[in-house]
Protein backbone atom coordinates (compact mmCIF):
# COMPACT_ATOMS: atom_id res chain seq x y z
CA UNK A 1 0.00 0.00 0.00
CA UNK A 2 1.48 3.25 -0.94
CA UNK A 3 0.23 5.12 2.12
CA UNK A 4 2.23 8.36 1.46
CA UNK A 5 1.28 8.95 -2.28
CA UNK A 6 -0.60 12.39 -1.73
CA UNK A 7 -0.58 14.71 1.41
CA UNK A 8 -3.49 13.88 3.86
CA UNK A 9 -6.76 14.65 2.95
CA UNK A 10 -5.98 15.43 -0.64
CA UNK A 11 -7.97 14.33 -3.60
CA UNK A 12 -5.57 12.04 -5.42
CA UNK A 13 -5.52 10.09 -8.71
CA UNK A 14 -2.55 7.33 -9.24
CA UNK A 15 -1.27 6.16 -12.37
CA UNK A 16 2.40 4.07 -12.78
CA UNK A 17 5.21 5.89 -15.25
CA UNK A 18 6.35 3.92 -17.88
CA UNK A 19 9.83 1.83 -16.37
CA UNK A 20 12.02 2.51 -19.13
CA UNK A 21 15.07 0.15 -20.27
CA UNK A 22 17.47 1.85 -18.72
CA UNK A 23 16.79 3.18 -14.84
CA UNK A 24 18.68 5.86 -15.52
CA UNK A 25 15.93 7.51 -17.73
CA UNK A 26 13.58 7.24 -15.52
CA UNK A 27 13.93 11.10 -14.90
CA UNK A 28 13.18 11.85 -18.47
CA UNK A 29 9.71 9.81 -17.64
CA UNK A 30 8.77 11.47 -15.08
CA UNK A 31 10.07 14.65 -16.41
CA UNK A 32 7.65 14.36 -19.03
CA UNK A 33 4.77 13.71 -16.72
CA UNK A 34 5.22 16.89 -14.89
CA UNK A 35 5.21 18.98 -18.33
CA UNK A 36 1.94 16.83 -19.28
CA UNK A 37 0.55 18.06 -15.49
CA UNK A 38 1.77 21.20 -15.74
CA UNK A 39 0.12 22.02 -19.40
CA UNK A 40 -3.31 20.14 -18.73
CA UNK A 41 -3.87 21.54 -15.26
CA UNK A 42 -4.66 25.24 -16.47
CA UNK A 43 -7.08 23.73 -18.97
CA UNK A 44 -9.46 22.04 -16.48
CA UNK A 45 -8.52 24.32 -13.32
CA UNK A 46 -7.60 27.87 -15.30
CA UNK A 47 -7.20 29.91 -11.87
CA UNK A 48 -4.00 27.54 -10.86
CA UNK A 49 -0.44 29.08 -12.25
CA UNK A 50 2.80 27.46 -11.88
CA UNK A 51 4.34 27.17 -8.33
CA UNK A 52 7.67 25.40 -7.67
CA UNK A 53 7.62 24.30 -3.73
CA UNK A 54 7.71 20.85 -1.61
CA UNK A 55 5.24 19.72 1.34
CA UNK A 56 7.61 17.80 3.63
CA UNK A 57 9.98 15.64 1.57
CA UNK A 58 7.54 13.76 -0.84
CA UNK A 59 5.27 15.79 -2.40
CA UNK A 60 6.10 18.29 -5.01
CA UNK A 61 4.16 21.67 -5.60
CA UNK A 62 3.19 21.85 -9.17
CA UNK A 63 0.58 24.55 -9.09
CA UNK A 64 -1.36 27.39 -6.92
CA UNK A 65 -4.44 28.67 -6.87
CA UNK A 66 -5.72 30.97 -3.90
CA UNK A 67 -7.22 27.72 -2.08
CA UNK A 68 -5.49 25.03 -3.21
CA UNK A 69 -2.61 23.05 -4.72
CA UNK A 70 -1.70 20.47 -7.56
CA UNK A 71 0.88 18.47 -6.83
CA UNK A 72 2.65 15.27 -8.09
CA UNK A 73 4.13 12.84 -5.42
CA UNK A 74 5.91 9.64 -7.12
CA UNK A 75 7.08 6.32 -5.40
CA UNK A 76 8.28 3.08 -6.46
CA UNK A 77 7.45 4.30 -10.27
CA UNK A 78 3.88 5.53 -8.80
CA UNK A 79 2.95 8.88 -10.04
CA UNK A 80 0.29 10.55 -7.53
CA UNK A 81 -1.42 13.82 -8.69
CA UNK A 82 -3.25 15.44 -5.88
CA UNK A 83 -5.63 18.54 -5.25
CA UNK A 84 -5.54 19.73 -1.63
CA UNK A 85 -6.34 22.75 0.67
CA UNK A 86 -3.40 25.17 0.82
CA UNK A 87 -1.11 24.60 3.88
CA UNK A 88 1.68 27.55 3.10
CA UNK A 89 2.39 30.31 5.88
CA UNK A 90 0.73 33.06 3.98
CA UNK A 91 -2.57 30.81 3.77
CA UNK A 92 -2.55 30.11 7.31
CA UNK A 93 -2.11 33.66 8.02
CA UNK A 94 -5.21 34.58 5.83
CA UNK A 95 -7.28 31.99 8.37
CA UNK A 96 -6.64 33.58 11.11
CA UNK A 97 -7.90 36.94 9.70
CA UNK A 98 -11.32 35.30 7.44
CA UNK A 99 -12.87 32.37 6.84
CA UNK A 100 -10.38 31.15 4.26
CA UNK A 101 -10.24 27.78 5.09
CA UNK A 102 -14.39 27.45 4.88
CA UNK A 103 -13.76 28.82 1.15
CA UNK A 104 -11.36 26.58 0.23
CA UNK A 105 -13.53 23.90 0.97
CA UNK A 106 -16.26 24.99 -0.16
CA UNK A 107 -14.33 25.21 -3.53
CA UNK A 108 -12.31 22.04 -3.27
CA UNK A 109 -15.93 20.80 -3.33
CA UNK A 110 -16.89 22.79 -6.74
CA UNK A 111 -13.62 21.75 -8.23
CA UNK A 112 -13.88 18.19 -7.76
CA UNK A 113 -15.45 17.26 -11.07
CA UNK A 114 -13.21 19.07 -13.21
CA UNK A 115 -9.77 17.75 -10.93
CA UNK A 116 -11.47 14.12 -11.69
CA UNK A 117 -11.39 15.08 -15.44
CA UNK A 118 -8.02 16.40 -15.40
CA UNK A 119 -7.05 13.01 -13.65
CA UNK A 120 -8.52 11.09 -16.45
CA UNK A 121 -6.59 13.25 -19.17
CA UNK A 122 -3.72 12.30 -17.40
CA UNK A 123 -4.58 8.64 -17.23
CA UNK A 124 -4.79 8.49 -13.33
CA UNK A 125 -7.42 6.67 -11.39
CA UNK A 126 -8.83 8.09 -8.60
CA UNK A 127 -7.79 6.81 -5.28
CA UNK A 128 -10.33 6.00 -2.67
CA UNK A 129 -8.79 7.92 -0.43
CA UNK A 130 -9.74 10.61 -2.83
CA UNK A 131 -12.81 10.12 -2.51
CA UNK A 132 -13.17 10.07 0.93
CA UNK A 133 -10.90 13.12 1.35
CA UNK A 134 -13.68 14.69 -0.63
CA UNK A 135 -16.53 13.39 1.62
CA UNK A 136 -14.31 14.05 5.22
CA UNK A 137 -14.24 17.77 3.78
CA UNK A 138 -16.35 19.50 5.88
CA UNK A 139 -15.06 18.13 8.92
CA UNK A 140 -11.77 18.12 8.01
CA UNK A 141 -10.26 20.93 10.14
CA UNK B 1 26.16 4.67 14.96
CA UNK B 2 26.05 5.76 11.21
CA UNK B 3 23.51 7.24 8.76
CA UNK B 4 23.78 7.64 5.06
CA UNK B 5 22.62 10.56 3.30
CA UNK B 6 19.26 10.78 1.32
CA UNK B 7 19.83 7.84 -1.44
CA UNK B 8 19.18 8.58 -5.40
CA UNK B 9 21.27 11.47 -7.42
CA UNK B 10 21.06 14.85 -5.63
CA UNK B 11 20.46 17.75 -8.02
CA UNK B 12 20.77 21.45 -7.45
CA UNK B 13 18.11 23.87 -9.25
CA UNK B 14 19.00 26.95 -10.10
CA UNK B 15 19.49 30.02 -7.97
CA UNK B 16 17.01 32.33 -6.75
CA UNK B 17 17.15 35.80 -5.22
CA UNK B 18 14.65 35.56 -2.53
CA UNK B 19 12.88 38.93 -2.98
CA UNK B 20 12.90 41.52 -5.61
CA UNK B 21 14.50 44.27 -3.32
CA UNK B 22 17.78 44.29 -1.15
CA UNK B 23 18.71 42.85 1.07
CA UNK B 24 18.21 39.43 -0.53
CA UNK B 25 18.99 36.26 -0.11
CA UNK B 26 20.20 33.85 -2.85
CA UNK B 27 18.29 30.68 -2.17
CA UNK B 28 18.59 26.71 -4.28
CA UNK B 29 17.12 23.31 -3.65
CA UNK B 30 18.80 20.64 -4.05
CA UNK B 31 15.93 17.27 -5.07
CA UNK B 32 16.95 13.89 -5.30
CA UNK B 33 16.27 11.82 -8.34
CA UNK B 34 16.14 8.08 -6.83
CA UNK B 35 16.07 5.47 -10.10
CA UNK B 36 15.69 2.74 -8.05
CA UNK B 37 12.72 4.12 -5.89
CA UNK B 38 11.67 5.63 -8.73
CA UNK B 39 10.93 8.60 -6.96
CA UNK B 40 11.79 12.52 -7.20
CA UNK B 41 12.19 13.76 -3.36
CA UNK B 42 13.30 17.24 -1.48
CA UNK B 43 16.55 17.14 0.56
CA UNK B 44 17.33 20.52 1.31
CA UNK B 45 17.51 24.13 0.62
CA UNK B 46 20.05 26.12 0.70
CA UNK B 47 20.16 30.18 1.44
CA UNK B 48 23.20 32.01 0.87
CA UNK B 49 23.75 35.81 1.30
CA UNK B 50 22.85 38.24 -1.43
CA UNK B 51 25.88 39.73 -1.06
CA UNK B 52 27.93 37.04 -1.99
CA UNK B 53 28.58 37.28 -5.98
CA UNK B 54 26.35 35.19 -7.93
CA UNK B 55 28.71 33.06 -9.50
CA UNK B 56 30.38 32.11 -6.34
CA UNK B 57 27.12 31.22 -4.41
CA UNK B 58 26.10 29.17 -7.72
CA UNK B 59 29.74 26.99 -7.02
CA UNK B 60 28.61 26.87 -3.34
CA UNK B 61 25.20 25.55 -4.21
CA UNK B 62 27.20 23.15 -6.47
CA UNK B 63 29.59 21.70 -4.19
CA UNK B 64 27.10 21.00 -1.81
CA UNK B 65 24.72 19.28 -3.95
CA UNK B 66 27.71 17.23 -4.39
CA UNK B 67 27.75 15.80 -1.06
CA UNK B 68 26.58 12.90 -1.53
CA UNK B 69 28.82 11.63 -3.92
CA UNK B 70 31.36 13.33 -1.99
CA UNK B 71 30.58 10.77 0.85
CA UNK B 72 30.96 7.83 -1.45
CA UNK B 73 34.42 8.60 -2.99
CA UNK B 74 35.78 9.50 1.00
CA UNK B 75 34.65 5.93 2.00
CA UNK B 76 36.56 4.46 -0.87
CA UNK B 77 39.25 6.30 -0.05
CA UNK B 78 39.28 5.50 3.48
CA UNK B 79 39.11 1.80 2.48
CA UNK B 80 42.37 2.46 0.52
CA UNK B 81 44.08 3.83 3.26
CA UNK B 82 42.78 0.68 5.31
CA UNK B 83 44.82 -1.16 2.79
CA UNK B 84 47.90 1.07 3.00
CA UNK B 85 47.79 0.49 6.71
CA UNK B 86 50.13 -2.43 7.60
CA UNK B 87 48.17 -2.26 11.28
CA UNK B 88 44.41 -2.67 9.46
CA UNK B 89 43.25 -6.01 9.15
CA UNK B 90 42.40 -4.98 5.54
CA UNK B 91 45.88 -4.54 5.21
CA UNK B 92 47.15 -5.70 1.64
CA UNK B 93 50.92 -6.14 1.10
CA UNK B 94 50.86 -4.69 -2.74
CA UNK B 95 50.76 -1.10 -3.87
CA UNK B 96 49.78 -2.49 -7.12
CA UNK B 97 46.36 -3.54 -5.63
CA UNK B 98 45.65 -0.32 -3.53
CA UNK B 99 46.57 1.69 -6.69
CA UNK B 100 44.09 -0.17 -8.58
CA UNK B 101 41.50 0.28 -6.14
CA UNK B 102 42.08 4.01 -6.09
CA UNK B 103 41.74 4.29 -10.08
CA UNK B 104 38.51 2.14 -9.58
CA UNK B 105 37.03 5.67 -8.81
CA UNK B 106 38.77 7.82 -10.91
CA UNK B 107 35.81 8.76 -13.17
CA UNK B 108 33.60 9.26 -10.42
CA UNK B 109 36.00 11.57 -9.22
CA UNK B 110 36.35 13.17 -12.17
CA UNK B 111 32.86 13.43 -12.90
CA UNK B 112 32.21 15.22 -9.58
CA UNK B 113 34.90 17.67 -10.28
CA UNK B 114 33.81 18.51 -13.23
CA UNK B 115 30.17 19.02 -12.27
CA UNK B 116 31.48 21.10 -9.32
CA UNK B 117 33.84 23.45 -11.39
CA UNK B 118 31.11 24.25 -13.91
CA UNK B 119 28.76 22.04 -15.82
CA UNK B 120 24.93 23.67 -16.10
CA UNK B 121 23.02 23.49 -13.12
CA UNK B 122 20.20 20.79 -13.91
CA UNK B 123 16.99 22.84 -13.79
CA UNK B 124 14.46 20.72 -11.29
CA UNK B 125 12.35 19.03 -14.06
Amino acid sequence: MHTNLHPPGAQAGVRSLPAPADMRDWKDVYGAFIVDVRREAPLYLPSFQCRHGWRGRQHRVIARNVHADIGVTTSDGLASVWLSIRTDREFRRRCEWVYAAEDARAWLLQAAPRFERLLTVLGCQKTTAGADALRDLPAAA
Amino acid sequence: MTHAPTAGAWRASPLRASGASWPFDWTGEITTMDDAARSHRYVASIRQSGACPFAEAQANLRAMSEAANMVSVLRAAALVIDMSNPEHPLFADSGADCLDELLRHESVVREILQRIDGSRLIAAA
